[in-house]
Formats: structure tokens, sequence, C-alpha cells
């Protein structure tokens, strides 16, 4: 279970959250709503230990999380994909996918002199899972391409694909649907569905609307930085205020 | 002539292990380091010390080469964390610091004037010293390079917080990357002292920096061939400056500043036109289809 | 007492000829975003202009500066149409790298010119002493020019169109350009602006000491240090800046150290002005991570 809970951040005089709690079961897709500015990727950069808020705490299955060292939160099992996805872009989409890998022998200077087997060993491993990685995403044929070559859409699975290295309890997904196009889009749900019944929390931020409903289990909706409605897909349609102000359909 | 070849190769072997050491931290690591002069000054001073002080070589040596390492730490460890403006005017000032401590404090190794070291008098004992330090920098470099470290290194220098959300801690691998080059740019410095006799504050200015830099970017800042051609390119111009004033009867003042000039101009015509350098780095393939 | 008033007098003439090297820096950093260690090359140039057309020409020295100023901006004009214009998409590391080259090719091509040696203006100058101070009148000439030319600086940013145009730019370049101000044209503004300043600086630096291509590495680290101690992208933070470090170095160099912990008089030696230049530098980065890493990562 990961739990945000009474999370607040200030940027200067400007309140982008107020003391707001979110909750997600392991096996399930949970959807954050909102209006641009209400705060959603704000949350997740909360969460990802990338922004140090005024107030709150974050848990993993009782588990407290450090707040504002992505480094340690990512040690957690708690990964995160940009908007604007991030990428090394001067490498290959394949070297992308081997970072994403954790506990490299490789890394450590003194294995690398002193046990080069030992390094030689994990790389093939390291090598072996990126390309089964690869060919879930249906990438293979992109592998010796420059990240900075890919279309947004594939880049938005390549970082989806670098956090799958380092087998994430928690994924949280900012807006992995804009500017993909729907052929992408259908394969994500997809692979999101399979993420969820390999017993994995997803939290997914997204303005299309369609997916959300489509794929998600639990939406929370912000609002200027506050949770104004929670509840299933159904329960959300139905409230007719959500409907009306934020997400821009007749109730 | 067989004495300016020996000079030339011992030159440019001294000057390669600078550039390899800014490759590792700018080429790899993306590290902007505007004092690169400073560990090699640190290592130089090492032996002059020793020698003012009535040490040992090797505990000159021992001296220089630590004390790089650890200057870099202290350094960056405050700067670390901060943007890469800040962390090249960090490096800036740090470097000149030390010139400005070496030049006033005349009790480390001699103030202005300088201080002698022992010199090595057989020139080709000391040419093959400089070759056995670059090849031993420039394979652990190699190895470096190559390996799941170097991949992640170049992932700092793209994207650091892409770095961190994968749960590497950025600031640690900067400092075992400057750790390391320090080290090297250290043993530079000790073997110079030994090789030019003497050390003084004048041999280490901020120009020597950009000196690398231009070696660096010219030959391609992220391959180490790259990093040895540009920096034979640059040392040949330097040591043949005397005779080109001679052929040219032109003041070696004027010839001196003229390729400081062109030193400028190819730092940012490279940019200009082939910011990867001569030598590009290389595409790594892997075998994406085999099971 | 008239100690007091010494040093205050010495923090505001060498203050002024840094704040005013410094703004520019801050100026260019504020729009381009990045530091650029070329800025510092004006200063030479204008000084050498300023100095042939006084020395050579045989131009009041006044109008020599004012002149050498303009020649500048335009110089600094054709260094970005040369160079920075072309440059815009590459990483700010690479800008400051370039700059450097920028650097290296005119400071070399200045000494190719004029030789290393020193030059001194020709000028004289009567002392004046107020309160047991003693000053020239050179030294207000130069605090009154600064002072005129910060005005002058603070009029055109905050009271003309140009000016609002140079903040917008600078507070969001790309919301700038979509309400249709002309980026490339106050860009171009924004380097004659650096580098008449930077000339007038560099002028005033070369009279009261002297001419020499090696002044740009006097001038480099106090007026980084200014500019990091007021904050990279404040333009009369960097002036502010350049003041405090003047003051820090006058108060700690003519502080007598020894008197105060032991019985010997021992002060800090005047060599040591640099040090003080970047140890607060370090320190003020020191101070203030927490804002320059939220900045880095917004």
């Amino acid at each position: 279970m990961l739990i945000a809970a009474d999370i607040s951040v200030a940027f200067g005089g400007f309140q982008a959250l107020r003391s707001v709690s979110v909750q997600a079961a392991p096996g399930s897709i949970v959807g954050l709503v909102g209006p641009n500015g209400s705060g959603k990727s704000t949350l997740l950069d909360v969460i990802a230990g990338l922004r140090q808020p005024d107030g709150g705490k974050v848990q993993l299955d009782g588990a407290t999380v450090p707040l504002g060292r992505p480094d340690v939160v990512a040690g957690f099992g708690i990964g995160r994909a940009f908007q604007v996805p991030r990428l090394a872009r001067r490498l290959t989409v394949f070297q992308n996918v081997m970072v994403g890998a954790r506990g490299q022998s490789g890394e450590k200077l003194s294995d690398l002199f002193l046990r080069p087997g030992r390094v030689a060993r994990r790389e093939r491993e390291v090598e072996a899972a990126a390309r089964d990685i690869l060919r879930r995403l249906d990438l293979s044929h992109k592998a010796n391409d420059y990240a900075s070559d890919l279309s947004g859409g594939q880049q938005k699975l390549l970082s989806m694909g670098i956090l799958l290295m380092a087998h994430p309890r928690v994924l949280l997904l900012d807006e992995p649907a804009a500017g993909v196009n729907p052929v992408l889009i259908e394969r994500q749900i997809r692979f999101l569905r399979e993420l969820r019944d390999e017993g994995r929390i997803i939290v997914l931020v997204e303005h299309n609307m369609e997916m959300v409903a489509n794929v998600c289990d639990h939406i929370f909706v912000l609002d200027a930085g506050e949770v104004i409605a929670a509840g299933t897909p159904m329960q959300i349609r139905a409230d007719a205020r959500v409907m009306r102000s934020y997400l821009g359909q007749p109730a | 002539m067989t004495d300016f070849i020996i000079f030339s190769v011992t030159t440019i072997a001294i000057w390669s292990v600078l550039g390899i050491s800014l490759h590792l931290q700018f080429g790899l690591t993306g590290l902007v380091n505007f004092g690169q002069v400073l560990p090699f000054a640190v290592g130089a001073y090492g032996a002059g010390f020793a020698a003012v002080h009535g040490l040992p070589i090797w505990a000159g040596a021992l001296i220089g080469c630590g004390l790089a390492p650890l200057i870099g730490v202290l350094v960056i460890l405050p700067a670390g964390r901060l943007t890469q403006d800040y962390w090249a005017l960090v490096t800036l000032g740090a470097g000149e610091i030390f010139r400005l401590a070496m030049l006033n404090i005349s009790g480390i190794a001699g103030g202005v004037e300088g201080a002698s070291v022992v010199r090595l008098g057989d020139r080709t004992l000391a040419m093959v010293l400089a070759l056995v330090l670059l090849t031993g920098t420039a394979l652990f470099a190699f190895r470096m390079d190559r390996s799941p470290l170097g991949r992640l290194l170049r992932v700092l220098r793209e994207d650091e917080t892409l770095a961190a959300t994968l749960g590497r801690n950025p600031l640690r691998f900067q400092l075992v990357v400057t750790a390391v080059s320090w080290v090297m740019a250290g043993l530079a410095g000790v073997l110079y002292a030994h090789v030019t006799g003497y050390v003084s504050p004048s041999s280490f200015m901020v120009i020597e920096t950009f000196v690398i830099w231009t070696a660096v970017v010219l030959g391609g800042p992220n391959t180490i061939a790259g990093v040895v051609l540009g920096t034979a390119v640059v040392q040949l111009t330097g040591v043949s400056t005397r005779f080109i004033a001679q052929w040219s009867h032109l003041p070696s003042e004027l010839v001196a500043n003229l390729r400081l000039a062109a030193f400028g101009a190819v730092l940012v015509l490279v940019f200009l036109f082939r910011p990867q350098g001569v030598i590009p780095e290389p595409k790594r393939r892997y075998n994406a289809d085999s099971r | 007492m008239c100690r007091v008033i010494q040093i205050l007098f010495n923090t505001l003439i060498y203050g002024s000829e840094i704040a005013i090297i410094a703004v520019g820096v801050a100026l260019s950093y504020s729009i381009l975003r990045f530091a650029n260690f070329a800025h510092v090359q004006f200063a030479v140039v204008g000084a050498y202009t300023a100095f042939s057309l006084h020395q050579y020409a045989g131009a009041p020295i006044a109008l020599a500066a004012v002149l050498a100023a303009l020649l500048t901006g335009l110089f600094a004009v054709l260094v970005d149409w040369l160079v920075f214009a072309r440059l815009r998409n590459i990483t700010p590391e690479g800008k400051m790298i370039v700059s450097w080259g920028v650097a290296l090719f005119i400071r070399s091509i200045v000494a190719a010119m004029f030789g290393g040696s020193a030059r001194v203006f020709d000028v004289s100058s009567d002392t004046l002493s107020i309160g047991g101070a003693f000053f020239t009148l050179q030294d207000v000439i130069v605090v009154a020019a600064t002072a005129l030319a910060m005005l002058a600086l603070h009029a055109l940013l905050y009271r003309t169109l140009a000016g609002t145009a140079l903040r917008a730019l600078a507070s969001n370049r790309d919301l700038a350009e979509t309400r249709g101000i002309p980026a490339a044209r106050m860009i171009g503004l924004m380097w004659f602006i650096c580098g008449t300043t930077a000339a007038l600086g560099g002028t005033l630096f070369a009279l009261q000491t002297r001419l020499q291509p090696n002044m740009d590495l006097v001038m480099l680290l106090p007026v980084f240090s200014a500019v990091t101690i007021g904050g990279l992208d404040r333009v009369f933070g960097a002036a502010l800046g350049a003041v405090v470090l003047s003051l820090a170095q006058n108060l700690l160099i003519s502080v007598d150290f020894g008197t105060l912990f032991s019985g010997e008089s021992w002060s800090v030696p005047t060599q040591f002005r640099d040090f003080i230049a970047v140890g607060a530098m370090v320190l003020i980065l020191l101070l203030r991570p927490r804002r320059i890493a939220a900045r880095a990562a917004g």
C-alpha cells in the first residue's frame, strides 16, 4: 500500500498542494486528474523525492519513505516517469534501458579492476534483461538508435522500459498518453493492465479521460492543490460538480 | 633533432594525461572544470615542497598525488549540488587561490621565485616515464569508459535528475570521478616538476587550463584517442613556437600570442562547426535480437 | 575616524570599477542564461581603445573614454553576430567554453598588438583631503562616472520601452517572444550595453592602475565574485555585490589583526585581495545552496 498523507507544498507565495492525501493498493491503477496547475505533477515529484514538501509523509507498505532524496526513494522500488521523458539522449535505446538495472557491479571502481569476471557476468544478465524489456515494448528494432531519434510516443515507452529494469513496486507515470498516437496508446493500456496484474502499484496522471476511465480502478480529482473528489470511475462520472467544472462534459 | 623529438614526446605525454583527466570529468561526466590546472599544480608543488624541505622524491610524489584528489573532493563537495555555471566559477577560483597562495607564501616552495627540484638528467628516462604514465592513465580511463560505470557517467552528463530517479546518487559518482581524474593530473604534475627541474607559480596560470581545454575540445572530448590527438597538435605548436619565430623573423612573444589567439579561435570554431571534435564518440551497438 | 573615512573611500572607488563591469555579466546571464567569461575582455578592449584615442589621436581623456565605450559596444554586438548568435541552441556549458575561446582570442590579439608590457595613462590629478582621508580628483571622477552610468542604465531598464522588453526577455523568453518582442534586436541592444559599460569600467580601472593585457585576470575574479554575491541574474545585485566585496576587501586589508590578537602589528597583505574575492564567492555559494539548487530543479 502506497500512502501519501497531508502533503503540503508552497512555491514562494503560491500554495501548490494543501494537505493532500492519496493512497493506492497493490495491483491497482490509481488516476490523478484535474486541470493544469492543480498540483498533480508536484504530488508525483514529492512521492519520488524530487521535491521537498513543507509537510506530510509518504509510506510504502508501512515503511516511511524519506522525503527529498530521489536516489534513496528509488531504492524503495518507486519509479517516476516524466511528462517530457528524461532520457540520456546521446546514448542508444539499448544503453538507456541497461542503465535502469540496479546493483550493477560494474559501476563500482573497485569491482571494475579487481573483479572483472563478476562485472562481465552481471553485464550479461543486464543485457539479457534489456533485450526482454525491449521485446515487450516492441522497440527491439530501435535498440541501436540514439534515444533522441525516437518519436515522442516511443520515448515515453522507452522511459517506462528503463523503470521496469529495476522491477519497481510503484510506477508514477506522468501523462504517458499525451502526444502519443492511438495505436501506441492501445499498446500502453494493455501494458499497464499487465503491470497491474503483476501486483504493482500504478499512479497515473493523465488528461486523456478515455484512458483514465478505461484503466483506472480509483480516481482522485485535484483542483488548486486540494483533493475535491475521489472514487471509482463510475462514481466520478456521476459527480456532477467534477464533470461540469473540470472534465468539460455536461453533467 | 633527437632531443627535440624526445622533448616533444615527453611534453605531449604529460599534457595528454591532463587531457584524459579532463575527458573523464567533462567528456564522460559533464563536469565543467575551469581549474584543471589546479591538480596539476598541486602535484608539481608536492615535489617542490619535498625539495625545499629536504624530503625524498617519493614523499613529494606522495604528497602531490595524494593532496590533489583531496583538494578536488573539498572543492566539489560544496559545489557538487550547484549548477554548472557555479561549478565552473568555483573550480576557476580554487585554481587561482592555489596559485596566489604559492606566489605569496614563500615558505611552501619559494614564493615568486619558485623552487628547484631534482631534474631527471636522463631525458630518455623522462620520456619513458611520461609514456608509462600516459599508458597507465589511458588504460585506466579506457576501462572506465567502456564499463557500466562509463555508461552511468554518460547518463549523469545528459541528465542528473534521471540518474537520481534511477537510484544513483549523482554527487557520489561525481566525487569518484573527481578523485580519480585529479590523481591522474596530480601524477602528471609530479612528473612535470621533475622533468623541468623547478616549480614556479607562473607555470600554472589560468591560461594553461584553457590550453588543455583547447586540446580536448579540438580532438573530441568524448574519446581518449581524440584527447591525445588534440594534445599532440596543441603541444606541437607550443614547442615549435621558437622555431616558427626564428623562421619567420617575428618576435617570439608575438608568435606566442598569435598561437594563443589561434587556440581561442579553435575553441570557437570547433563548437560552431564540429562540436563532437575531430574524433566523435563511437556508437556502442548491442545485439537486441539474440535469445 | 579618518581611517574609517579612508576605508569607505577606497571601498567606493574600487567597488565602482568592479560594479560597472559586473552589471554586464549579470545582464547577459539574465537573458542568455550563461556566464560570459569573455565579458572582462570588453573591459580590456575598451581600456586600450581609450588609451589609443587619448595617447595617439590626442583626444581629451573624457572624450576618449566615451568614444571607446561606444566603439566597444559595437564590438560586443559584432562578437555576438560572429559567435554567440550562432550558438543559441547549444548547452550553457558549451556557451561558457566558447566564451573562454572568445576571451582567449581577444586577449591574445590585444597582447599581440600592444605587447605585454604595462602602460600608464598620461594624466595627472591633484590630491584632495577630507577629514584626514586622502584621495585624488581622479578618484572622484571614477566614482561620479560610475554613478552616472548606473543611473543611466537604471533609467534605460526601468523607464524606457526597450528596458521593459529586456526585462521581459529575462523573466520569460518564450512568453516575451510570443507577445511580439523582437528578441534578436533586443539582444543586440543588450550586447551593446554590456560592451559600453565594461569598456567604461576597464578604462577607469586602467586609469587608476596600469594598462596591460593581463588586467583581465586581475578583474576576472572580483567581477565574477561580485556577480555571484549579487545573484548571477540580478543586474543591480551585481553592483551591490561589488560594493560589498570591495568593503570586505578594504576592511580585511586595513584592520591590524596583529594588534587585536597579540602584541605585534600584522595585517592581511594587499596581495590577498583576490583571496578575499574568491573566498567571498565560495562562502556565498555555501550559504545559499538551497536557492541555487531550487532553481536548478525548476
